[in-house]
């Protein structure tokens, strides 16, 4: 299954171009940096449309819809995300994904299949995927990044194969004997095998974050964390005393009192976990930004905690009380918030031009297989 | 000639260009960047399907691109290109709200008729094509399983044995022309106090029950319209026909509600439950009116079935709320529809 291509061969190509001036060469004196703030114009009731005959032709279809409506809907929102006027595109051919969902599919099957026998027959399973992963996600990332284009300059991922072993393996294997201490660590190394490897043409992405930082928010959050849990509990305990006590004054409303906690808990914890795992990335998210360059362009992103909290929390509860019809509307709400809130710095405020580098033409196993499988690998 | 004015910009570089194309009516493309002007054959470009009001864009193959946001020019030209068919259609479908309201009706009827009817038709042809050796090897894994991690131990009583084997025996005699060659049946006795008193039936006719249900037993009868219960699992195959079903319910449930699983964690997973109950409970009541059935043909009637059901109950009251999620029928229910079977039957 292996390609035949040396892991190195991404690497060697950019060595070669490094030095493209990315800014006029003629200005001698560094020009202030400005801010050239993206722009989304997606629209609910638009992309609603989009959202739910993609839905009915995926049912319908039982899914074989799927890739088609994968990069009709990624390429809405490539499409209607601006940066300085231009808008990006998403080139991938939805029948190069079918192929590599098909694989997903077929090793989803072998998982549901091998448990039914036996929960043990799983274990190959998990390794087979386990030691395919950092291949998957590989493949994955270039495939993304030749698909991304931005004035007709397509992305590039140069990250070797290697590399990709020891950050989505090694250091996976590290995080049992140390206790799992090495989490923020080894998620600064996926952020860095992805950010620190991207090309925009020719230009390489330069990435540089400290590990302090990374562990700072993890154990700011694994406070919090802490602290909501026990509140959480509480609450429950309270909340149970409480609702059993009413149920034996008014008899014959004893179901209320398994529903209501029932519920009330369900909400909870779907906002505990919103402000646990989303309040995190996007601390994380905002430092990458700071910490991330291509050539003479910085980033940042100016998101507000609380903000986009508000905004995750009632996207999710939303979605959920309206039973998925909203989902669209939080999809579009929350990519307005999170790319209006990021800006590029630009000498003078102009982007410059690029220069599209060569590539090879990826197969789309890695990216249909990680998004098959909800493996968060993006940003 | 019809023309349309956009952006354009060369081949491999992100300089950009104020351009224009023309389409003749052979659809050869010719693009205009500053002045300069070049044709492209329908096979040297690539025109993006139109999507929403999104920009619209051509892709030339010597790494041009021309993009416009003047949809109505552009749509103009676009009678000349080669027609992208089904994503014309899709289009077609995105761009009207009827369709979009159409679209939401379909997904709910379809899911709805496919969850009830095709999925069970299909788990029903699956599982009666499945080898019994197949159905032996899964069945002797699960029991594996339940003695591993359960607290199951095999049943070392003599008169438990021999009640329960007697028992057995009648009720194989009473299934009669219903017993199909296939299945191999067996009776497992064991000791579970995990579990209590129970009984249930493994797809390749491998029946378990446990001591404490032999015990429970006030009659003969009433373990016999038990096994007749569990004999109709197999001769049904409801083992093999829920597992089918299940995957048919995970699949229909995270395509309709994949989107919303990915915002919201656990969305999807209560809905599989409650249908996943729902098939459950639909076999129960299957299997009870098949006891029913022998019970009352035989003459020993299906009174002795309706008998071990109230005992069966004792210590595990149905909770009304979570009937949605009960894998059984209520016990009331569960009378109710032997009643009116026997009613109807006699009737006849």
């Amino acid at each position: 299954m292996d390609t035949n291509e040396p892991p190195s061969d991404g690497s060697e190509a950019t060595s070669e171009s490094f030095d493209q001036p990315s800014a006029p060469a003629e200005s001698l004196a560094p020009e202030p940096l400005q801010p050239i703030a993206f722009d989304f114009t997606g629209k609910t009731g638009e992309y609603f449309r989009i959202w739910i005959v993609n839905l009915l032709l995926t049912v319908v279809t039982l899914g074989i819809y799927w890739p088609w409506a994968l990069v009709r809907s990624r390429r809405y929102f490539y499409a209607r995300t601006k940066l300085d006027g231009h808008s990006f595109d998403y080139l991938a051919k939805p029948k190069n994904l079918l192929i590599g969902y098909a694989i997903a599919v077929i090793l989803a099957a072998a998982y549901f299949l091998a448990g039914l026998f036996n929960p043990l027959f799983v274990f190959p399973v998990i390794i087979v995927y386990g030691i395919a992963a950092p291949w998957m996600v590989y493949k994955a990332l270039r495939f993304r990044a030749r698909n991304t284009m931005y004035r007709n300059v397509r992305f590039k991922f140069g990250g070797s194969l290697g590399d990709s072993y020891t950050t989505y393996l090694v250091w996976a294997f590290a995080v049992p004997f140390t206790f799992g201490l090495i989490v923020p660590f080894w998620e600064m190394k996926k952020k860095e095998y992805f950010l620190d490897n991207l090309q925009f043409g020719k230009s390489l992405f330069r990435f540089k974050p400290q590990a302090g930082e990374y562990y700072k928010w993890y154990l700011a959050f694994f406070a919090i964390g802490i602290g909501l849990y026990i509140g959480f509990i509480a609450l429950l305990v309270g909340a149970g005393g409480f609702l059993a006590s009413a149920s034996y004054a008014v008899p014959g409303q004893a179901d209320l009192a398994f529903i209501i906690p029932m519920v009330a808990t369900y909400l909870l914890i779907i906002v505990i976990m919103v402000v646990f795992q989303q309040g995190l990335w996007m601390c994380i998210f905002n430092y990458n930004m700071t910490v991330l360059d291509m050539g003479s362009l910085g980033f940042e992103s100016r998101m507000k905690f609380w903000k986009f909290i508000g905004v995750m929390v009632s996207s999710v509860l939303a979605s959920v009380f309206s039973l998925g019809m909203l989902v669209p509307w939080a999809k579009i709400r929350i990519a307005k918030y999170k790319l209006e809130n990021a800006v590029v710095l630009a000498p003078g405020g102009r982007i410059g031009s690029f220069v599209e580098a060569e590539q090879d033409d990826e197969g789309a196993l890695g990216e249909a297989a990680t998004d098959f499988m909800d493996f968060e690998i993006g940003l | 000639m019809i023309e349309c004015s956009g952006i354009a910009y060369g081949g491999g570089s992100s300089e950009s260009f104020e351009g224009a194309i023309r389409v003749d009516e052979r659809g050869t493309v010719e693009l205009e960047i500053q002045g300069e002007s070049r044709a492209y054959p329908r096979s040297e470009y690539e025109v993006e399907p139109r999507l929403g009001a999104s920009n619209r864009v051509i892709r030339f193959n010597d790494g041009s691109r021309f993009e416009t946001e003047d949809l109505e020019a552009f749509s103009l030209c676009e009678e000349r290109f080669q027609k992208s068919g089904l994503l014309s259609l899709v289009d077609w479908m995105e761009s009207r709200w009827p369709i979009a309201i159409g679209s939401l009706i379909g997904i709910v009827l379809f899911s709805f008729a496919f969850l009830n009817y095709g999925v069970p038709l299909i788990a029903r042809y699956v599982a009666f094509e499945v080898p019994q050796s197949l159905r032996t090897a899964l069945s002797n894994q699960s029991l594996d399983t339940m003695e591993r991690y359960g607290s199951f131990e095999e049943s070392y009583s003599m008169k438990t044995h021999e009640s329960a084997n007697s028992a057995f025996e009648r009720g194989l005699k009473l299934l009669g022309d219903n017993r199909s060659e296939e299945f191999d049946y067996e009776l497992r006795i064991f000791k579970a106090p995990g579990i209590g008193a129970n009984a249930f039936a493994l797809p390749s006719g491998l029946i378990v029950a446990t001591e404490e249900f032999v015990k429970l037993c006030e009659t003969e009868e009433q373990m016999v319209a038990v096994f007749l219960h569990e004999f109709a699992h197999v001769e049904q195959q409801h083992g093999i026909r829920s597992l089918i079903q299940d995957a048919g319910v995970f699949i229909v449930v995270s395509l309709v509600l994949g989107d919303l699983s990915s915002l919201g964690g656990m969305a999807a997973s209560l809905p599989a439950l409650a249908i996943e109950s729902r098939y459950s409970r639909n076999f129960e009541t299957e299997a009870d009116l098949f006891a029913g059935r022998i019970l009352e043909e035989s003459g020993i009637g299906a009174e002795s079935m309706k008998e071990i059901l109230v005992l069966l109950h004792r210590g595990s009251p149905d909770i009304d709320f979570a009937s949605f999620l009960a894998t059984h029928p209520e016990l009331e229910e569960r009378l109710r529809s032997l009643e009116e079977f026997v009613e109807t039957d006699g009737a006849e």
